[in-house]
């Protein structure tokens, strides 16, 4: 039983890893730009095929590629959303939540016509578990886990402690007064979409690597990632990544007690209570 | 006014492939029947789980339309596609239905893979009075009041689930366990087989039903495999396959896998290595190897897409050969006489064909025949199924490799 419970746990945060990966940076680009960007985990998808086409097609070794990948997908990636986001004379956020639904299927269909709907791996054999008593993990999840908690203190360190990090948090409480006070706001956007479109190239990367390269892996995804957002209080990044653990290890635990085949439907009842007792979230303010 | 200029340009689109056909010195009919081509809407998944199967049975519809229109139509009528997407989802799947069956009025509807696709689609094709052909094997495919206008050529479910008691069974195994995807397909063949198995002798040791689309497999696969079971029978498909698979390998733990083959396709191999695919047991249907209806389509298909066609290529060419002959039989492209000529064509007694090129000109004279497909011998039942032959392989080195065939005829008698 406690054995059970410990592997489900690594299980549970294993998925919660792969969930803030995407929810971090569409957290963040809720904060400053205000508006639900339903493209973002397509931009997981751009990470994973860039990686996959320099790792398969092109026959790099697996880390240059993914390095490569992730830099394609942010040359992609970022004029995209500059251009669909911030140039269009958008007057309300809804627009840019239907602009941002646009971008995914384009962005999803894009990859459909140069790629095709095949079910694609990387060069990466696969392999065993290494066995810790009751916890079992492969490198590539240790990798998973690590990076997603190295990418969520890095972004933390630069809401913190930088000069950009104290932009994006004064533009995300109030655009109006930075751009009064002498804020190069255009600048401010462009990092932040940089920061965003890379964060989930990363996890992109990761998610072809856990799960299989396909044109809806990103979308597949947008309810549990969009939860762990919420959940976290939208608009921090770093509740973001709390929130994605809550996520995962809820679903995982009900497995002990109820079939798994539910455990989706646990996870959004635990983040519907917490909700109800918290609105903004549980990192989120006030 | 729009209506009216895209009826013209498919009609002038027809009339132009007719006349390069005339030019190219190919046989046209000398009486046309009817007027205007025939429609045949396919629908079958170009996207989602069911893709990889989808985009074959639209290929392979393509080619061998391309084949027919070229020895002059039906009748002197061109076949004239019209490609919609499935999705592998029914509420897409029912929107493409209805556009076809409303907009472009089809005459005939091919290729719903998925059961909840031709389940969803059923209702519609039915009420529109017009033939169905479906690849699905769920047994409520089979139940379902349609009139008589949905067929399919993949062996229902359960039978598949006999066929893999009678396959665990000749391999040995004593106990299993289930790793169902949640949807009717899966369910049927996990439990149908369960309950076979058991009455067998054998004992199932644990069941899981996973649902699609989810960041991990982990807990599912160490709750199916708790038990420690001889072998693991799959209901899914590829997509999910190799998530299920993956997770399963990477945790180290024993026993060997059994599954349907449009689940551990090449597709799957590939996604998971062939290490670690080695030994996985593949229970599938087979093309009827030595038919003329497959040494037509091999040529074919190796013209056009350089490799052999598979089981879903088969099935494919079955539908388009069998609708055609019905159609031409019935010298009309009505549904419901098309529906009232497919056991005429399809089914003995008759000359046994397996071509357009053979079949064609023997409809025409009004001598009865008995078309014999690539995919079994299309002989449909009361309920528009059939029996096919199906295949016991292992996968060695990263291939299907044959072992042993459970034909047709035993699976009818069992």
């Amino acid at each position: 039983m406690l054995a059970d419970l410990v592997h489900l746990s690594v299980t549970g945060l294993l998925i919660g890893s792969l969930l803030a990966l995407g929810a971090v940076g569409l957290s963040l680009t809720f904060g400053v730009a205000r508006f639900a960007n339903v493209a973002h985990p397509d931009f997981m998808m751009l990470g994973a095929y860039a990686t996959f086409a320099l790792n398969v097609l092109a026959g790099w070794p697996f880390g240059l590629a993914a390095v490569a990948g992730v830099g394609l997908a942010l040359l992609v990636g970022v004029p995209i959303a500059r251009v669909a986001y911030d140039k269009l004379p958008v007057t309300s956020t809804v627009q840019l939540l239907i602009i941002s639904i646009g971008v995914s299927f384009v962005l999803r269909h894009l990859v459909l016509l140069l790629f095709g709907s095949e079910l694609f791996q990387y060069a990466v054999p696969l392999q065993r578990a290494k066995v810790f008593g009751p916890v079992r993990l492969t490198p590539n999840q240790m990798a998973t886990i690590l990076t997603a908690l190295v990418l969520a203190l890095a972004l933390h360190l630069l809401l913190s402690r930088t000069k950009l990090g104290r932009i994006l948090r004064a533009m995300a409480d109030n655009p109006v007064l930075c751009q009064i006070a002498g804020v190069d706001v255009e600048r401010a956007r462009i990092a932040m979409w940089v920061i965003a479109v890379l964060s989930a190239a990363v996890g992109g990367v990761l998610l072809g690597l856990n799960l299989v390269i396909q044109p809806n892996m990103g979308w597949d995804l947008i309810i549990p990632i969009f939860a762990s957002a919420i959940l976290g209080g939208i608009g921090n990044p770093y509740g973001a990544l709390g929130g994605a653990a809550v996520i995962g290890l809820a679903q995982e635990w009900s497995t002990l007690v109820i079939p798994s085949v539910y455990k989706e439907a646990v996870a959004f009842t635990v983040m519907a209570l917490c909700l109800l007792f918290r609105p903004r979230g549980i990192w989120g303010a006030k | 006014m729009r209506l009216d200029r895209r009826r013209f340009l498919t009609t002038a689109g027809v009339g132009g492939t007719a006349l390069l056909a005339g030019n190219l010195g190919f046989p046209r009919a000398a009486v046309a029947q009817g007027s205007g081509p025939i429609r045949i809407g396919t629908l079958s998944p170009l996207t989602g789980a069911g893709s990889v199967y989808g985009t074959i049975l639209a290929n392979t519809y393509r080619i061998v339309a391309d084949d027919i229109n070229t020895q002059g139509g039906i009748g002197g009528r061109p076949i004239q596609l019209l490609v919609e997407d499935g999705q592998t989802n029914p509420d897409a799947a029912v929107r493409a239905a209805k556009k076809l069956i409303e907009v472009d009025r089809v005459n005939v509807l091919l290729g719903t893979w998925s059961s909840a696709v031709t389940l969803a689609v059923a209702p519609l094709t039915a009420a529109a009075k017009i033939p169905h052909f479906n690849v699905s094997s769920s047994s409520a495919v089979t139940t379902f009041q349609d009139d008589d206008f949905l067929y399919r050529t993949y062996t229902s479910q359960v039978l598949v689930s006999s066929i893999y008691t009678t396959a665990a069974q000749k391999l040995g195994f004593k106990s299993a366990a289930l790793v169902l995807l949640n949807n009717p397909y899966g369910i049927t063949l996990g439990d149908t087989f369960a309950e076979r198995f058991q009455k067998a002798g054998g004992k199932i040791t644990g069941r899981v039903v996973y649902n699609p689309n989810q960041a991990s497999y982990r807990s599912e696969v160490q709750e199916a495999l708790a038990g420690k079971p001889d072998v693991i029978v799959f209901g899914g498909y590829t997509a999910d396959g190799i998530l299920v698979f993956k997770e399963w390998f990477q945790l180290g733990l024993g026993g060997t896998w059994m599954g349907p083959g449009f689940a551990f396709n090449q597709q799957f191999i590939q996604g998971i290595g062939r290490e670690a695919a080695e030994g996985i047991i593949v229970v599938e249907a087979v093309p009827t190897l030595g038919s003329p209806a497959l040494a037509h389509l091999t040529k074919l298909y190796r013209a056009a897409y350089k490799t052999d066609p598979e089981f879903f290529a088969a099935m494919a060419y079955d539908h388009m050969l069998v609708v055609s002959l019905a159609a031409l039989s019935a010298k009309s492209g009505d549904g419901t006489a098309i529906r009232d000529n497919i056991r005429k064509v399809s089914n003995p007694p008759g000359k046994t064909v397996g071509t357009w090129a053979e079949a064609a000109p023997l409809v025409q004279k009004g001598e009865a025949i008995n078309y014999e497909g690539a995919s079994g011998s299309c002989d449909f039942d009361a309920a528009g199924d059939v029996y096919t032959d199906f295949g016991i392989h292992r996968i060695k080195s990263g291939k299907w490799v044959l072992e042993q065939t459970i034909k047709a005829a035993e699976i009818k008698a069992a």
